[in-house]
């Protein structure tokens, strides 16, 4: 209750906020002004809003590519050490905490990090490839921010996959990949749809990465707002580009969910 | 009888420690029903499973239709498979169910439709056909389960309990159901069960199973009235057992002792005893009944079902007999404490080493 409490007082103070004019030099806001919802429409601030949108898209399909079949292989192998293996590998990062991670992933994608070195030895690059500061870079680390989720979520619904399914189609003459593509993954639908959504959801409040690896050239909302609310101290079009952030997360995942309900059908026809 | 649809040699599949099969040889003609009958653990689904490929075999071959099928992928097979949990695809309708073997095997449009529709036809089901399978009830899962798996036109139609999750009546129907579908079909048809009612009074052939073996492989009249174990005298119908000895062998037949009296049994299982040697005489209840010559004793309890009633009468110096008699005699005639003597004219005893 407290807490609750708490969180309404405190979003109530965004939301008043949001709609005060700031006073440059000073750090009290002004009197009632719209004007910063104004100034959001500018083509900078409407960019980077866009940039966000395409990230978190990006990051979350991604993740999904990379989880399902990790998420397949927890499930499905055989060998307890395989299944440990995979555990470990995909879900430990989820206790690591977004900072630490960030700063793992800046000695590995460094110029004279881990990725840059292998690829060079390895004779495949003369040059160190750029992906500190990059929009590549950021999206690497994020992925790998939003995967321990997707994989659990992913591994949940695979889990609920009655085998007999399976080996009943198999034993109607459908091969392993038809099997796979007409009876797993149809089946893995909700694991799917849920993965997707939190792990674009998940990436929108993402602030460490796209501050750390993105280095000031990848600006996403949540960067937006620390760099006006604490190097310009506009406190009241922070907030009020919190606020546009908070209902753009709301509408991006409806519109999300629009999108998938197609795959939802399939799930569930 | 046409010719050879499934045949075992020498079968056997192991996990880890546990001999799940061993050695199973099975010859199975066109067009039989034959069940595994068996209690839990005994080996029955796998081998089902080794049948269907689902699983590899440590030793032996498979033949299919006299094609070696041992090495043979699962989907390549062409068999027909009825799981106890329906395994029906939930994301799909009646009709795709049906439909979905036939577009495994890239059966054009026109035909897969009219063979759905006639597969549907078969199990009374054509009115069905839009319907998700979870809006159907256990019955018709089942039975769309069995249209899908013969739509196919398999060479073999498994089924693993598929009735264990009905209940009593519907179960009764269905197997009725299922045998005039197979007998019309004319596909030969390999039954997993545990329930020798039903092992009975549906299969051609029964193969009595007990800890990886199949012990006995006969009609069902034979499995009853001429088993060829103790396993399969005391878990195919009720028996009471008595302990004896053998008195000589004559051929085909043997002379048996058991309370104090002579009995005449099959020779085949006693082949390795010497006579006066210790055996165990297998009774069927219902062979025994009152009879004023018989064997005194007491009526020790009594259980009233009706049309019939079982009476476990306490003989001394023998020990508990278990008879069946009419219901209303039962009721009339012999309560609990009534002396009665039981006799054995109409017995068809068989005996075991003990
Ligand atoms: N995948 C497996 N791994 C390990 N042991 C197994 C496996 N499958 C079966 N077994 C063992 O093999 C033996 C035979 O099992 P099976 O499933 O064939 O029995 P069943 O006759 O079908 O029994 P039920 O009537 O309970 O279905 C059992 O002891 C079982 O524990
Ligand atoms: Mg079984």
């Amino acid at each position: 209750m407290l807490v609750a409490a708490g969180f309404v007082l405190a979003m109530a103070a965004v939301l008043q906020y949001a709609v005060l004019a700031h006073v440059p030099g000073e750090l009290e806001p002004g009197g009632f002004s719209l004007s910063n919802f104004r100034e959001m429409m500018k083509p900078l601030y409407a960019g980077v809003f866009l940039d966000t949108l395409r990230i978190c898209f990006l990051t979350a399909v991604l993740s999904l590519l990379a989880a399902y079949p990790l998420a397949l292989a927890l499930v499905r192998a055989k060998n307890p050490y395989l299944k440990s293996a995979i555990l470990i590998i995909s879900v430990t990062p989820l206790f690591l905490g977004e900072v630490i991670r960030t700063y793992a992933w800046i000695i590995v994608l460094g110029t004279r990090g881990f990725v840059n070195g292998a690829l060079s030895w390895a004779g495949l690059i003369q040059q160190p490839l750029q992906l500190m500061f990059t929009e590549t870079g950021v999206l690497i680390a994020l992925v790998h921010v939003t995967l321990p989720v997707v994989v659990i979520m992913l591994a949940a619904a695979i889990s609920h996959i009655d085998r007999d399914l399976e080996r009943a189609a198999a034993a109607l003459g459908a091969r392993p990949l038809r099997v796979f593509l007409t009876v797993t993954l149809p089946l893995s639908m909700p694991g799917i749809i849920a993965g997707l959504t939190t792990g674009f959801a998940w990436t929108f409040s993402a602030f460490a990465t796209p501050q750390l690896i993105g280095g000031g050239r990848v600006n996403m909302v949540s960067n937006l707002v620390y760099s006006l609310g604490f190097a310009s101290f506009n406190f009241p079009f922070a907030a009020a580009l919190s606020v546009a952030g908070l209902i753009l997360t709301a509408v991006a995942l409806a519109g999300f969910r629009a999108l998938l309900r197609p795959l939802n059908r399939v799930a569930t026809r | 009888m046409g010719s050879e649809a499934l045949r075992l040699d020498g079968v056997s599949k192991r996990f880890g420690t546990v001999a799940a099969l061993q050695e199973a040889w099975l010859n199975v003609e066109d067009g039989e029903f034959v069940t595994l009958l068996g209690p839990s653990g005994c080996g029955k689904t796998t081998l089902l499973n080794l049948i269907a490929g689902f699983l590899e075999a440590d030793a032996g071959e498979i033949f299919i239709g006299g094609q070696l099928v041992t090495q043979l992928p699962v989907w390549e097979r062409n068999l027909g498979m009825v799981f106890q949990s329906y395994a029906l695809f939930p994301h799909m309708d009646v009709a795709k169910n049906v439909g979905y073997g036939l577009r495994a095997r890239g059966v054009s449009k026109a035909e897969a439709a009219r063979r759905v529709e006639e597969a549907l036809a078969l199990v009374r089901l054509s009115a069905l056909a839009g319907r998700r399978s979870r809006e159907l009830s256990g019955g018709q899962q089942q039975r769309v389960a069995l249209a899908r798996a013969l739509v196919i036109r398999p060479r073999l139609l498994l089924l693993d309990e598929p009735f264990s999750a009905l209940d009593r009546n519907l179960r009764a129907e269905m197997q009725i159901e299922l045998k005039e579908i197979q007998q019309r079909l004319g596909v030969t048809t390999i039954f997993v069960t545990h329930d020798q009612g039903e092992a009975m009074s549906m299969s051609d052939r029964v193969a009595v199973m007990s800890e990886g073996r199949i012990l006995q492989l006969d009609t069902p009249e034979g499995i009853y009235r001429r088993p060829a174990h103790a396993f399969v005298a005391s878990f195919v119908g009720d028996a009471t057992m008595l302990p004896g000895q053998l008195i000589r062998r004559n051929g085909a037949t043997a002379l048996v002792r058991a309370a104090g009296r002579e009995f005449t049994v099959p020779t085949a299982p006693l082949e390795a005893l010497a006579e006066g040697a210790a055996i165990l005489l297998y009774l069927r209840p219902e062979h025994l009944s009152p009879e004023d010559e018989g064997l005194a004793g007491t009526v020790a309890s009594r259980a009233y079902l009706g049309d019939r009633a079982e009476l476990v009468v306490e003989v001394p110096g023998a020990g508990r007999i278990l008879l069946r008699v009419p219901g209303v005699e039962a009721l009339h005639r012999w309560p609990v404490g009534a002396p009665i003597r039981i006799g054995f004219t109409r017995a068809e005893p068989v005996a075991f080493p003990a």
